[in-house]
C-alpha cells in the first residue's frame, strides 16, 4: 500500500469539516449531528487513524479501527458509546440465532423504528438534544442501510457466525456513524471484510480523489445554490403569477439540484471510508446521463438499490417465477414500500411527529407506478420502433422525476 | 450435434439484449450492464428450466450468475 501523505490528511481533514458543516444544503435535510466541539476531535481521530492504518501490521488493523471507532464514540457521548455498543451486541445476537428469517427480519425492524421514534417522540416534546438527534440519525440513516445489508449477507451464506468484531466494524466502523449524509456509500460485507485487512492499493488514491472531488462539488454546490437557488425561484415565480416564465428551470429543480447537492458529500464519506481502508464505491453511477426513469433507478442511490433489490425484489420474482407479471408489480411495490415509504416514515416522526407523509406516499405510488410499467415493458421485450435522441431521452428523464416528486411534494402540501 | 451450456446460454444473453454483443465467459453481465434486473431473472429462468438447477436471490447475490463462467459452475454444482 502507498504511505498516506500529508496531501491526504489535509483532505481528511477539510472533508470532515464540510460534511460537518451548517452550509453544506445537505444538512439541512437531515439532523445536524456533530457538535462545533467535537468535530475538531473527529478531525484529529479520522487523521490520526489514516496516517497510523497503513503503517499497522494486518492482525493489528482491526483492533486499531475499533479502538479508533470507540474513540470517536466517546468522544462524542458516553452514553452514546454503550447505547450503539449494546446496539451492535443486540443485532448480532438476532442476526446469527436460531430464529426463522422472517422473525429475524421484524425484530432488526423494531431495533431501528424504536430508538428513531423514541427520538422523535423527544423532538416534538422537548428541545433538540444532541444525543437524542445523533441517536435518531444514526438509527435510521446509518443502521437501517447496514443492519439489512449485513443480514442479506450472513443469509447469503447461511448464517455462518462471522467474527463479532468484523460486524462490529461495519455496523459502527468512525468516523462514518456520526456523520450521517443523506446518500451513504455502503460496502458488501464480503467485500469489507477482506479489505480492512488487506486494502487494494488503488484505494487510497481513489480515496483522495473521492475526497478532493466531493469537497469542490460541496462547496460549488453551496455557493451556486446561496446565489441562485433554483426551487424557491421556482416558488416565488408560481406565487407572483410567473409559473411560464420559470417553468424551464423544472429541469434544473430536482433532478439536477438533487443529485448536486447529496454527491459532494457522499464522495467525500465514500473517500473517508477507502483512505481507512474500506472497498466501497461512491453511491451514484452518473444519474444526469440516465435516458429512461428505469435507468435513473439504477443509477441514482445504487447501494441502497442494490440492498432492497437482493432483499426483495429478486426473493419475490423468484418465489412467483411462474406468474411473472404480478411478480414484477408486487416486488416493485415491496421495494418502494420498504425502501421509501417506510424508511422515511421514522425520519418524518422525528421531524413532524407522528403523522402519515402523504406527499412521500404519493411520490412512491408515482415512482411504483413509473418503474413497473417499465418493468413490465421490458419483461415483454417490447421494443420501440422509434427511438429517442438520447439528449431527449435525457431531458424527458428529468422531467419525469421532476413531475413524481414534486408531484408527491403537492399531493403532500394539499393533504397536510 | 445439440448445442453446449455455454452456447446455449450465449445464444439466450444476446436474444435477451435483442443485438449482437461481443462477451467473453469471464465478464461480468451485471456490471457491463448486458444483463439486468428483468432480464437477469430471465437468465436465472432460463439456466433453471433447460438445465433442471434451483436457483435462489442468495445465488444471484454470491455472483453465481454474474458470469458465463460463473453460470457453467453453477449448473456442474460447484458451489463455489
Amino acid at each position: 500500500m502507498r504511505p498516506i501523505t500529508a496531501l491526504h490528511v489535509v483532505l481528511a481533514l477539510a472533508a470532515v469539516a464540510v460534511v460537518g458543516t451548517q452550509g453544506v444544503p445537505l444538512l439541512t435535510w437531515t439532523p445536524q449531528l456533530i457538535a462545533p466541539a467535537t468535530l475538531p476531535w473527529l478531525c484529529l481521530l479520522l487523521a490520526a487513524a489514516a496516517l497510523a492504518l497503513p503503517h499497522a501490521p494486518e492482525a493489528l488493523r482491526r483492533p486499531l479501527l475499533v479502538l479508533a471507532s470507540l474513540a470517536a464514540m466517546l468522544s462524542f457521548s458516553p452514553l452514546f458509546a454503550a447505547i450503539a455498543v449494546a446496539f451492535v451486541a443486540a443485532a448480532y445476537a438476532v442476526i446469527f440465532s436460531r430464529l426463522p428469517n422472517a422473525a429475524k427480519l421484524a425484530l432488526l425492524a423494531a431495533f431501528i423504528a424504536a430508538p428513531m421514534f423514541a427520538a422523535g417522540l423527544h423532538r416534538a416534546d422537548g428541545p433538540r438534544d444532541p444525543l437524542w438527534l445523533a441517536l435518531g440519525g444514526m438509527f435510521v440513516l446509518n443502521f437501517t442501510f447496514r443492519l439489512f445489508a449485513l443480514y442479506q449477507a450472513a443469509k447469503a451464506v447461511k448464517f455462518q457466525r462471522q467474527p463479532v468484531i468484523d460486524c462490529f466494524l461495519y455496523l459502527a466502523l468512525a468516523p462514518y456513524f456520526v456523520i450521517v449524509p443523506y446518500m451513504l456509500a455502503i460496502p458488501r460485507f464480503d467485500r469489507f471484510q477482506r479489505s480492512i485487512v488487506r486494502p487494494p492499493p488503488a484505494l487510497l488514491e481513489s480515496g483522495a480523489r473521492n475526497i478532493a472531488a466531493g469537497v469542490c462539488i460541496a462547496t460549488a454546490y453551496t455557493i451556486v445554490d446561496a446565489a441562485f437557488p433554483v426551487p424557491q425561484i421556482m416558488i416565488r415565480g408560481g406565487l407572483e403569477g410567473r409559473a411560464l416564465e420559470v417553468m424551464p428551470l423544472a429541469l434544473l429543480d430536482y433532478p439536477v439540484w438533487a443529485v448536486f447537492s447529496v454527491i459532494g458529500p457522499a464522495l467525500v464519506l465514500t473517500g473517508m471510508q477507502q483512505i481507512l481502508g474500506v472497498d466501497v464505491a461512491p453511491p451514484f453511477d452518473r444519474p444526469l446521463r440516465s435516458r429512461s426513469v428505469l435507468d435513473w433507478w439504477r443509477r441514482y442511490n445504487t447501494h441502497f438499490r442494490e440492498l432492497l433489490v437482493d432483499l426483495f425484489f429478486y426473493p419475490i420474482v423468484l418465489r412467483l417465477r411462474r406468474r411473472p407479471y404480478l411478480a414484477i408489480w408486487l416486488a416493485t411495490t415491496a421495494v418502494f414500500m420498504v425502501g421509501s415509504t417506510l424508511f422515511h416514515l421514522p425520519k418524518f416522526a422525528f421531524k413532524h411527529g407522528l403523522r402519515p407523509d402523504w406527499g412521500l406516499m404519493a411520490e412512491n405510488l408515482i415512482f411504483t407506478v413509473l418503474v413497473g410499467v417499465a418493468l413490465t415493458l421490458e419483461r415483454r421485450r417490447w421494443r420501440p420502433r422509434w427511438r429517442l435522441h438520447p439528449v431527449a431521452a435525457i431531458l424527458l428523464t428529468w422531467v419525469l422525476v421532476y413531475l413524481g416528486v414534486r408531484t408527491g411534494t403537492v399531493v403532500g402540501w394539499l393533504l397536510s | 450435434m445439440p448445442d453446449s451450456p455455454r452456447d446455449q446460454i450465449h445464444r439466450f444473453i444476446v436474444e435477451l439484449a435483442g443485438e449482437e454483443l461481443s462477451f467473453g465467459d469471464d465478464d461480468n453481465l451485471v456490471e457491463r450492464g448486458l444483463v439486468q434486473s428483468i432480464r437477469l431473472l430471465e437468465l436465472v429462468d432460463f439456466v433453471a428450466d433447460r438445465f433442471g438447477v434451483e436457483a435462489t436471490a442468495d445465488d444471484i447475490y454470491r455472483g453465481r450468475f454474474a458470469s458465463v463462467s460463473a453460470i457453467l459452475r453453477f449448473i456442474a454444482g460447484d458451489p463455489a
